[in-house]
C-alpha cells in the first residue's frame, strides 16, 4: 500500500508541478526549456524522475526574479523511449515550441534527435544519456552531466579484475560473462566492457545479448551458466535485470554480479529483493568530499520539496538545470539577448574551470557571483562538471556493494586508473 | 539434460499462456469478438493481488480475491462499453476494446506509477532432480494452471452455466428460443473470462517476477498466438495452443537463438495454420 500511496502522492505532485508550470507560462515571454524524455511507455520513470528536479530548480530561478525578469518554463517532448517518437518530439520542441535548450534526450532516442539538435544548434545538457554515440557527436551544443558508458564500462572491468576495488573478501574475476539487453542505451556498454576486460588481462568467456521485455530469461541464463562464470556483468533496465538475476538464482547460480548505474540505487534493491542482490557490485559516479556534502543537502532539499527521495538521474538533472540556468543568466547579463548559439558558449563559460573564477554550487550562489561581476565555475553533485571538447564529463567511479540490504561504497576507481 | 530442462521451463511458460488464452477464447466463443482489452485483466489481476498482499492478506487469498474483483470489473466494463455496441458490428467493438485497453493501462500507471514492482513471492532455490533444476515457482505455476484448466473443463462440461455458454456460443438465436437468457450468460462469460485473465496475470507476475502497467498488453501477442493456434473460440484448443507456444518459445530460444523466442511462437502458429487453417481444434468447440 505504501507504494500506491506514493503513486497517488506522485500524481498529486505532478498536477501541482503542471499547475506551477502553467502559471509560469502565463507570464510574458518566458524562456522555454524542452524536456526531451520518455514520459510514457516502459521508460516513463525517466521523465518522472527528471521533471520534478528540473521544476525545483526552475522555481528557484523564477523565485529569484527569473532570467532578466523572464521566467523559465518547460515544454514536454515525450520520446516514449523510442527513436521514432524521439525524433518527432525533438522536431516539435525545436521547430514549434522554439525551445532555447534541451534537458535530454536519453540514450534510447538520441540517434533520432541528434541531427535535429546539431543542425538547429540547440544546446542540450542531458542528465541521462551515457551512450557512447554521444562521445564524439558534436563539439558545440552537446553536453552531458552523466559520464559516458565507455568510462562506466571501463570502471566495471577495472574493478572486477582487481580485488583492491572489490572490498573486504572480494576476489578478482577470472571468467566473467557479459549479459546485455538489446536496447540502444544498454548495447552502448557492450564494446567498452568487453574491450576493457581484455585490456586488463581477462577475456570475457561469453557475451549474451538478450531481448528486453520477455517474461523470463531462463534460456539466456542457461547459456550464461554453461560458461561456468565466476561473475556476470549485467547491463539492462532494472526490470529485466531483476528477472535475469532471479532466473539465475532459480537455476542455482551463486556467483558474483556487477550492474551499472541504472541499478545501483535503493529502488533496485526494493524491486529485485534484498536477498537476491546481496553481494552484488554496482557502479556510481562519485563526488569529491565537497560534493558529498552537497549531495546530502540536495537530498534534504528535494525531500522537502517533493516529499520523495532522489531517484535515478536526480543529481544529474540538478547539475544539468543549474548549468542551463546559470548559462542563461550569464548570457542575458552579457548583452541582454539570449540566442541558442550564445547560450552554448555561456554553458562553457559558467562551467569551465579557470584562474580567478569563483566556484559555485547552485543557481543562487552563481547569480550572486555573476551580479558581483565575477566569472564562475559551476561545481556539481556528480563532479566538477568540466566539459571536454565534446561536452563529456570525466568522473571517478565509486564501486558499491549490496550489504545487509543497502548499497555501501567499497572502493573508488580514480579517473587515472581507467587509462 | 538441457532438453529436459528446457521442457520444464517451456511447460511452465506454456501454462501461463494457456490459462490466459482460455480466458480470451472463452469470451470470443460467446461474443464473437476479440477483446483487445483482455491484457488489462492480466495487469489488473497482478496489481490487485499485489495491493491485497501489501495489505497483509496471504498471497493465495490475495490472488483469489483479486481474480474475483477483476471478474466483477470485467462484467461492469462489458455492460458499460461492449453491450451497447453488440448490435453495431465488430469494428466499433474492436476499436472500443483497444481504447479501453489504453485507458485502463494509463489509469494503472496514474495510480501505481510507471516504475515496476516486485511480485511478493519469496525467493526459492530450485529442486534438483538428477541434475535438472526445477524452480519451485514453476511448479506452483504449473499446478495453478492445471487446476484452472480443470475448473474450466468442469464448468463447461458439467454445469448448467457451461452448457448455456456453449449453447449461446453455438447459436445465440436458438439458445434464446430455448429460453436461455443471453444477458445472464453474457455476464457470466465476461466474469469467467476476466477472472481467468486475472489469474493468468498473477501467474505471469510469478513468472516474470515484476509487475508493471504494460505487462498484460505486452503479453497479449503470445496469448493471441495460442488462441489462434488452438482454434479461436475453443477453450481446449487454447489450452493446447498455450502449452505448445510456451514449449516452442523455450525450445527455440535454447536451440536456435534466445533473441527470437517470440518469433518461434509465430513460426509454429504459421506452420499449423497452413496445415489446419482453423487451428488445432477449430470448429470443435
Amino acid at each position: 500500500m505504501t507504494a500506491f500511496a506514493k503513486g497517488a502522492t506522485g500524481v498529486a505532485m505532478g498536477m501541482a508541478a503542471a499547475l506551477a508550470a502553467g502559471t509560469a507560462s502565463a507570464q510574458e515571454d518566458p524562456i522555454r526549456i524542452g524536456l526531451l524524455l520518455p514520459f510514457t511507455g516502459q521508460y516513463a520513470w525517466v521523465g518522472e524522475n527528471v521533471q520534478p528536479v528540473a521544476q525545483m530548480i526552475a522555481e528557484e530561478v523564477n523565485g529569484a526574479g527569473g532570467i532578466g525578469g523572464r521566467e523559465i518554463t518547460f515544454v514536454q517532448g515525450d520520446t516514449e523511449g523510442v527513436v521514432d517518437a524521439g525524433t518527432t518530439a525533438a522536431q516539435k520542441l525545436i521547430d514549434v515550441d522554439n525551445v532555447m535548450a534541451l534537458v535530454g534526450p536519453t540514450s534510447l532516442s538520441f540517434s533520432g534527435s541528434k541531427n535535429l539538435i546539431i543542425d538547429n544548434g540547440v544546446p542540450m545538457v542531458t542528465p541521462t544519456a551515457g551512450t557512447t554515440e554521444l562521445d564524439r557527436a558534436c563539439q558545440d551544443v552537446c553536453f552531458r552531466t552523466v559520464p559516458s558508458d565507455a568510462l562506466g564500462g571501463r570502471a566495471i572491468a577495472r574493478a572486477a579484475t582487481d580485488a583492491q576495488y572489490l572490498g573486504e573478501g572480494g576476489t578478482a574475476w577470472e571468467n566473467p560473462v557479459l549479459m546485455v539487453a538489446q536496447s540502444p542505451a544498454m548495447v552502448s556498454f557492450l564494446e567498452p566492457i568487453e574491450r576493457s576486460f581484455s585490456d586488463f588481462g581477462v577475456e570475457v568467456a561469453k557475451v549474451i545479448e538478450f531481448t528486453p521485455g520477455k517474461p523470463s530469461y531462463r534460456s539466456e541464463v542457461q547459456e550464461a551458466l554453461a560458461a561456468d562464470p565466476d561473475g556476470i556483468v549485467l547491463v539492462a533496465a532494472p526490470e529485466e535485470s531483476a528477472r535475469v538475476m532471479t532466473n539465475a538464482f532459480q537455476s542455482g547460480y551463486d556467483g558474483g554480479w556487477f550492474v551499472t548505474q541504472d541499478q545501483t540505487n535503493a529502488e533496485y534493491i526494493e524491486l529485485a529483493g534484498a536477498d537476491l542482490v546481496n553481494g552484488t557490485y554496482g557502479l556510481e559516479e562519485v563526488a569529491s568530499e565537497e560534493g558529498q556534502e552537497l549531495n546530502r543537502d540536495f537530498e534534504t532539499r528535494y525531500k522537502e520539496y517533493s516529499g520523495d527521495d532522489v531517484k535515478i538521474f536526480g543529481t544529474n538533472t540538478y547539475d544539468s538545470m543549474n548549468v542551463i540556468a546559470l548559462a542563461l543568466l550569464s548570457d542575458q547579463m552579457d548583452d541582454g539577448e539570449i540566442t541558442r548559439a550564445s547560450l552554448a558558449e555561456h554553458i562553457r563559460a559558467v562551467s569551465d574551470p579557470g584562474e580567478g573564477k569563483t566556484q559555485v554550487t547552485s543557481f543562487t550562489e552563481g547569480k550572486k557571483a555573476l551580479e558581483a561581476g565575477e566569472k564562475i565555475d559551476y561545481r556539481g553533485l556528480v563532479g566538477p562538471i568540466d566539459f571536454d571538447d565534446w561536452g563529456n564529463i570525466a568522473a571517478p567511479f565509486g564501486i558499491r556493494k549490496v550489504q545487509d540490504g543497502a548499497w555501501s561504497t567499497v572502493a573508488v576507481v580514480p579517473a587515472d586508473a581507467l587509462n | 539434460m538441457i532438453f529436459i530442462q528446457t521442457l520444464v521451463f517451456g511447460l511452465a511458460l506454456g501454462g501461463v499462456i494457456a490459462v490466459s488464452a482460455v480466458g480470451l477464447t472463452l469470451a470470443y466463443g460467446v461474443t464473437r469478438f476479440i477483446n483487445f482489452a483482455f491484457g488489462e485483466f492480466l495487469t489488473l489481476g497482478a496489481f490487485f493481488c499485489l495491493m491485497l498482499a501489501g495489505m497483509g492478506l496471504p498471497l493465495v487469498w490475495a490472488g483469489l480475491l483479486a481474480a474475483l474483483i477483476v471478474g466483477v470489473l470485467g462484467v461492469l466494463l462489458a455492460r458499460a462499453f461492449y453491450d451497447p455496441l453488440m448490435s453495431r458490428g465488430l469494428l466499433p467493438l474492436l476499436v472500443t476494446s483497444v481504447g479501453i485497453a489504453f485507458v485502463v493501462q494509463n489509469l494503472v500507471r496514474m495510480i501505481a506509477g510507471s516504475n515496476p514492482f516486485r511480485f511478493p513471492l519469496p525467493l526459492m532455490r530450485p529442486i534438483d532432480i538428477a541434475g535438472i533444476f526445477v524452480p519451485r515457482e514453476q511448479l506452483i505455476i504449473l499446478g495453478v494452471a492445471l487446476a484452472a484448466m480443470l475448473a474450466v473443463h468442469l464448468l463447461l462440461r458439467f454445469t448448467m452455466l457451461g452448457k448455456k455458454m456453449r449453447a449461446v456460443a453455438d447459436d445465440p438465436a436458438l439458445a434464446r428460443v430455448a429460453g436461455i437468457s443471453s444477458r445472464r450468460v453474457l455476464d457470466a462469460t465476461w466474469f469467467v473470462s476476466a477472472l481467468i485473465g486475472a489469474l493468468g496475470g498473477i501467474l505471469l507476475a510469478i513468472t516474470q517476477i515484476t509487475v508493471a502497467p504494460q505487462m498484460g498488453w505486452h503479453f497479449l501477442l503470445v496469448v493471441f498466438a495460442a488462441v489462434l493456434l488452438g482454434g479461436i473460440g475453443s477453450p481446449y484448443g487454447a489450452m493446447i495452443g498455450g502449452l505448445l507456444i510456451g514449449l516452442a518459445m523455450e525450445l527455440g530460444a535454447t536451440y536456435i537463438a534466445a533473441n527470437y523466442s517470440y518469433a518461434f511462437a509465430f513460426v509454429v502458429l504459421i506452420a499449423v495454420l497452413i496445415l489446419r487453417p482453423r487451428g488445432l481444434l477449430g470448429g470443435r468447440g
